[in-house]
């Protein structure tokens, strides 16, 4: 039957069905494949996927994002950047870099980081005659980043399955996120001395104070967030609506640029974004429920026990798995369905579960920013309006320079396990 | 796409998506303040969330058929005659649609089993929130076969807009 599943799933993709259906049609052909009385677990497993308290920080999160960015907060976070910055060589690249990832701090999703961020740094990049490709190279380098900064929906995702606290995720991902930031803000400043990237024009003093006041109401956010989760004082969901009332708030009545009128708009591009999140999580769920059926995952799970020689090996194996996997489709149903059975291999092999789920979650985001269908390069090109032939070439190096950071995350594990194991996690 | 207050009343499924985002902010907010400054912690509030959640994840998997934005691997069937691809677009809308129906059945079924049984927090139902995976279905379907009807093709990813 592991067979039978398989061969639909792969056949429903390759034929352009959506993946969230193309689960549950796999799903589906193994259920009726044993006998059609099974059928009834399909919406038992549905409605199981998306009964999660945690998960409900997934629309919620995104709704802050989406409010943040119709309100005037990504376009600040991107002035504030550019005063710090600005004059380096380089400077508008790394301010791409820098607003990508305290952006991602407050909205979860990788893409709607990516489209917020872009749709306002790109302009301005195109204003200094940046070269177009090789700005929209690094701001989908950028969003690769970004899976791994608190509070990502992957790491929400991850906790979810496989049973890790998301407080303990968030606070893994900080510091990686740092390093492959800083391995690609390194990367942009020698292309900048090689290229002779054009630099910022000087900004007055006053000005310059001004822009930093101006964005201390989006980084103060980030503090709330990751403060009142490491304080006690909420939970990582509670947190979500903490930042939507937040965000609403700096928007509404301080910024004053989002208008009553602007909410149906923010409010169903949200939903729009979490409508393919919940359908994938819904459908993996019941895909997950027949491979366990099947003893599927066991079987996986001890075949790789016994053939890896250690963790290192596992490790290499799990990175060129979701890798290849990634560039090809989406990584939530590889997250959703590989990590219930994968993190307690990874435990058996001597990993913490914690280190190996900072390490997918890394490899997930390089996924997402590789040709040829990952999403946040898909989305880059089309808010810069080139292709993504023409960008890979300007991407390859940050690709290569992500991959070198994500080796170094693997064999460096104290990188990872740092702020957790200070916050008494791990 | 801008939608005022006076679109939003025209479509149902809309407004109810609109209604459930903010539903579930105040849920969880409150569960928040109430904690900290009533001091009492509400008993009711995270059951009622998960329902919450369980509606507006059907819901808004179907809004996003409405919109195209789910994502499908099209490399593959783009590279085919015109022809030869209208005949797959056709056979890819009925094998979801046969899959739906199944499913909506099944749903069904699976909602009129629960009825009798009652949430432990807030005693409704547990066809209440169950119910969303049928009515979810339906939607999905009503709007796969709308987008097929008009020859909307599904573009390859668009998760923005």
């Amino acid at each position: 039957m592991g067979l039978v599943v398989t061969v639909v799933f792969v056949v429903a993709l390759l034929l352009s069905v959506p993946v969230g259906l193309a689960l549950a049609m796999a799903g589906m052909a193994g259920l009726l494949y044993s006998s059609p009385e099974f059928l009834i677990v399909m919406p038992q497993k549905y409605l199981a996927g998306l009964d999660s308290f945690p998960l409900l920080a997934i629309p919620l999160f995104v709704l802050a994002g989406t409010l943040m960015s119709k309100g005037g907060m990504a376009q600040r976070i991107v002035d504030m950047a550019m005063v710090f910055v600005g004059r380096i060589p380089g400077g508008l690249g790394m301010v791409v870099i820098l607003s990508a990832m305290v952006f991602s701090g407050i909205s979860g999703s990788p893409s709607a980081n990516t489209a917020a961020v872009g749709s306002v740094a790109l302009p301005a990049m195109k204003h200094k005659r940046y070269p177009v490709d090789f700005a929209t190279a690094i701001f989908a380098a950028a969003g690769g980043v970004s899976t791994l900064v608190p509070p990502a929906i992957d790491l929400i995702i991850i906790g979810v399955v496989s049973g890790i606290s998301i407080g303990a995720l968030f606070a893994a991902g900080a510091l990686p996120a740092i390093v492959l930031g800083l391995a690609i803000i390194v990367l942009t400043y020698s292309y900048a001395l090689r290229f002779e990237l054009p630099i910022e024009s000087k900004m007055p003093w006053r000005e310059k104070l001004k822009v930093v006041v101006d964005g201390l109401l989006p980084l103060l956010m980030v503090v709330i967030i990751l403060g009142g989760i490491y304080g006690g004082i909420f939970t990582p969901t509670e947190a979500s609506s903490v930042a939507v009332v937040y965000g609403f708030a700096v928007s509404f009545f301080v910024y004053r640029e989002l208008k009553l009128r602007d909410l149906p708009e923010v409010l169903l591009r949200t939903a729009s974004l979490t409508g393919v999140v919940m359908l994938v999580l819904a459908s993996a769920s019941v895909f997950s429920f027949v491979l366990t059926f099947e003893r599927i995952p066991h079987a996986l799970a001890s075949w790789i026990t016994s053939t890896a020689p250690n963790w290192l090996v596992f490790m290499i194996f799990v990175h060129v798995v979701f890798i290849v996997l990634g560039m090809v489709m989406d990584a939530l149903p590889p997250i959703i369905i590989l990590m219930p059975i994968l993190v307690p291999v990874a435990q058996l092999l001597g990993m913490d579960p914690i280190h190996f789920s900072i390490l997918v979650a890394a490899n997930v985001g390089i996924g997402m920013v590789s040709p040829p269908v990952g999403i946040c390069l898909y989305v880059a090109c089309s808010i810069a309006g080139t292709s993504i032939e023409a960008v890979t070439p300007r991407l390859v190096p940050y690709l290569l320079v992500l991959l070198a950071g994500l080796l170094v995350l693997t064999l460096f594990p104290a990188i990872t396990l740092f702020v957790p194991r200070l916050l008494g996690y791990a | 796409m801008r939608s005022s207050a006076t679109d939003l009343l025209r479509s149902p499924l809309e407004l109810a998506l609109c209604v459930l985002l903010v539903a579930l902010v105040a849920v969880t907010f409150s569960q928040v303040l109430f904690r900290y400054v009533f001091q009492t912690s509400l008993a009711w509030s995270e059951e009622l969330a998960r329902f919450f959640l369980l509606w507006l994840g059907s819901l808004s998997a179907a809004y996003a058929f409405k919109m195209g934005s789910h994502f499908a691997l099209r490399f593959a069937v783009e590279r085919l005659a015109p022809g030869l691809r209208k005949q797959i677009e056709r056979l890819v809308t009925t094998l979801i649609a046969v899959l739906l129906m199944v499913f909506a059945w099944q749903a069904l079924q699976f909602t009129l089993e629960v009825r009798t049984m009652v949430a432990p927090a807030t005693g409704i139902s547990m066809a209440i929130p169950y119910s969303s995976a049928f009515v979810g279905s339906l939607l999905m379907l009503y709007y796969v076969l709308r987008r097929a009807w008009r020859g909307d093709v599904e573009p390859a990813a668009r998760p923005e807009h």
